[in-house]
């Protein structure tokens, strides 16, 4: 088990990455060929508006999987945030401010699901499937079924605003990607997720609280999902309840195209963000040629179940490759 | 403990020594990746659609594309029908694309990616109100003109909205169907879509007004309005339960034509028919097996050909810029008729059909 793991681990690393590249370089030679204005730089930086929410969110859900957990309630808890900000904005709170309180609001609802997960010893996908559900009722609730439309121009700057030709989100995104590949690689709170992930039992002995580490890792999501709350509103001019519904899907495929071992303890966020720049690039080619949603579906199924599989046969095929050899060289060292 | 330190020893070293290996085999991973995908892409780009792949050559046309709430529902489909037709006739190229289901934010990347094919005219059903103004604002600022049809937006983020039938029209019209099936009258209750579905809200409104003013209605009694996203599942269980809880509502009214045969539907099945009627807008394809068994007597629509006729037309105009719409000037579409231009620059088609058992299989929608 443990040499299995270690074998996955080790292929993740670098084999991934490169196979995403590859993809990422190939899908977008389609897309030039299938549609003459895909190369452009400023129809690139614009497409990255319909993927940047999943995208943060998706970076939001990498240090909870890392540790072995999920949290589906992701979408709803942006929903949430895209309610609390509706309201604050309503009663002309700063601007600052309103920022303050929507990223307090996420981590407010992840401390929540990280409390029942790594305190509670509660079971991650049941918990936060509660709270999808929950969390998105209570949007409704407390922003009743017509939600907002009224920001600040600073808040809406944030979703619809480019610095020269770059989107802010964008820059937002890159932000947060380079702070987490940065923690995850360099610090010690970021390899206390990886052992938590790879071996609780182990990390128990050493005097690392498995439970804390867990419960700051739906935090530190429920945070970034303050932050595409933000994004949000400026993206679509519009918070409530049904904000995000129905992309929690796009998240975790993209954090299993990404790499992140679903078990825990591997996955590297470089990855990760190639597995975004991917579907994005999926997204945005066959959009270009009015592709239908049904069509841009399937092919993203069929490009994770490529990318899982694909490697998966191939590593195989080698060990045995090198168990037949080995089998050999023993038969020849015993005939000597 | 020293024995499993020898043994993860043992195991780094297999790791190095098979290093050569595994970078091989990580090239066959990326080779076998690439082998896989090629055919796939390959293969999808011959299988779409000719129109989809715009060529560079240019018929001197204007770009007109149509954005529907979502592309695979046969009235949307009529719409097409009808604008594709007014395109062929004014020498403009035209692409019908969009979600394949309601999707407020699938709908929002359907315009983004419009927008980058450089779009001289966009025809939307809008599924949200406010969604699709960021996206329609920059459309317009870039020259392009936004007119929509069967579902508006804001007013600020469009030119033009062909609007099917004026909601007073449109509410007489639900009404009439309701009494034609009981005239005795009785407790209604409403569906839309979302409350930020503007028609149907803005139906169910004056709906109210009419049964509280016009002493022909006043045997209706307005109710609840349940919110069912035009989604034929929720629609059907929202029935079945507002029939169980509510024993005396006679009608449920809607100006959703998923809503409405889904709800007469869930009515025949759990035996209310003859008590119980779903009233307003339907397809004639799908109200047609209700008005046949005698479990309802009318419906009502227009003809979405002559919809999305008029929505392509009138944007080919402002686009050449051989109508500016403002209040009062007048829109004339050749084989279709004179508009008047009203407030918020709306043109009301208004011209109802109704559905009875002995004229529905004349219609093709």
């Amino acid at each position: 088990m443990s040499s299995a793991r270690a074998h996955k681990v080790y292929l993740g690393r670098r084999g991934w990455s490169l196979t995403l590249i590859v993809l990422i370089v190939l899908a977008s030679i389609c897309a030039s060929l299938a549609s003459p204005l895909f190369l452009h730089p400023s129809q690139i930086l614009n497409s990255t508006g319909a993927m940047v929410v999943s995208g943060v969110l998706a970076l939001g859900l990498a240090p909870i999987v890392i540790v072995g957990e999920i949290d589906i309630s992701l979408t709803s808890n942006l929903a949430f945030c895209t309610v609390v900000l509706g309201l604050l904005s309503q009663a002309h709170v700063p601007p600052p401010l309103i920022v303050l309180a929507t990223l307090a609001t996420g981590l407010v609802l992840g401390a929540f699901n990280g409390v029942l997960v790594g305190y509670g010893g509660l079971p991650s996908l049941a918990v936060t499937l509660g709270t999808l559900g929950a969390y998105q009722g209570a949007a409704f609730l407390v922003g009743g079924t017509n939600g907002f439309t009224d920001f600040p121009g600073a808040i809406y700057a944030i979703g619809a605003d480019t610095i020269g030709p770059v989107p802010i989100s964008l820059l937002l995104f890159a932000a947060v990607a380079i702070a987490f590949a940065v923690v995850f690689r360099l610090t010690t709170i970021g390899r206390s997720f990886y052992a938590v992930g790879r071996a609780s039992e182990a990390v128990r002995h050493s005097g690392i609280s498995v439970a804390g580490v867990k419960a700051a890792t739906f935090c530190i999501g429920g945070v970034v999902a303050g932050l595409g709350a933000l994004i949000f509103v400026g993206q679509y001019g519009s918070g409530g309840g049904d904000s995000a519904s129905g992309t929690i899907l796009t998240v975790v495929t993209a954090v299993a195209l990404g790499g992140l071992d679903i078990y825990g303890g591997a996955g590297r966020v470089s990855s990760l963000v190639l597995a975004i720049v991917l579907l994005d690039v999926i997204q945005n080619g066959m959009g270009l040629v009015n592709a239908s949603t049904t069509t841009q579906t399937i092919v993203i199924g069929l490009v994770l179940i490529m990318s899982l599989l694909v490697p998966e046969l191939l590593g195989r095929w080698s060990r045995e490759h090198v168990d037949q050899q080995r089998g050999l060289l023993q038969v020849l060292r015993f005939s000597r | 403990m020293s024995d499993q330190k020898n043994k993860e020893q043992a195991n780094a070293d297999d790791e190095s020594s098979r290093d050569h290996s595994v970078t091989r085999r990580h090239f066959l991973a990326v080779g076998a990746s690439v082998a896989a995908v090629v055919p796939i892409s390959h293969g999808l780009l011959h299988h779409l659609p000719k129109p989809f792949i715009r060529t560079s050559t240019s018929t001197g046309g204007l770009r007109m594309f149509m954005v529907p709430k979502w592309t695979t529902y046969p009235y949307f489909k009529a719409a097409a029908r009808g604008a594709k037709k007014a395109a062929e006739q004014l020498g403009d190229t035209f692409t019908y694309t969009g979600p394949t289901s309601p999707n407020a934010e699938q709908q929002v990347a359907s315009l983004e990616n419009v927008l980058a094919q450089e779009p001289d005219v966009i025809l939307l059903s809008a599924i949200e109100e406010q969604n699709v103004v960021p996206v329609l604002k920059k459309a317009m600022a870039r020259g392009a003109v936004v007119v929509t049809y069967d579902a508006d937006t804001l007013a600020g983020a469009r030119n033009l909205f062909c609007n099917q039938l004026s909601y007073e029209l449109a509410a007489q019209s639900y009404l009439d169907c309701a009494l034609a099936d009981h005239p005795a009258g009785g407790d209604c209750v409403f569906m839309a879509a979302s409350p930020t579905t503007v028609n149907h809200m803005q139906q169910i409104a004056a709906m109210k007004s009419l049964m509280a003013s016009n002493p022909k209605y006043e045997v209706l009694k307005p109710g609840k309005t349940y919110f069912v996203n035009d989604d034929v599942t929720l629609s059907y269980n929202t029935m079945v339960n507002i029939m169980q809880a509510q024993p005396n509502v006679k009608f449920m009214l809607s100006g959703s034509a998923v809503s409405v045969p889904a709800a007469q539907q869930a009515i025949v099945a759990t035996g209310h028919a003859g008590k119980v009627w779903a009233a307003g807008c339907s397809l004639p394809s799908d109200c047609k097996k209700f008005l046949d068994d005698g479990s309802a007597k009318e419906f009502m629509m227009w003809d979405p050909l002559q919809l999305g006729y008029m929505a392509a037309y009138s944007g080919h105009l402002i686009k050449t810029k051989k109508f500016s719409p403002a209040l009062g000037e007048a829109l004339d579409i050749p084989g279709l008729g004179n508009f008047k231009v009203l407030a918020d620059n709306v043109v009301d088609l208004n011209r109802p059909l109704f559905f009875t058992k002995s004229n529905v299989s004349q219609y093709s929608f």
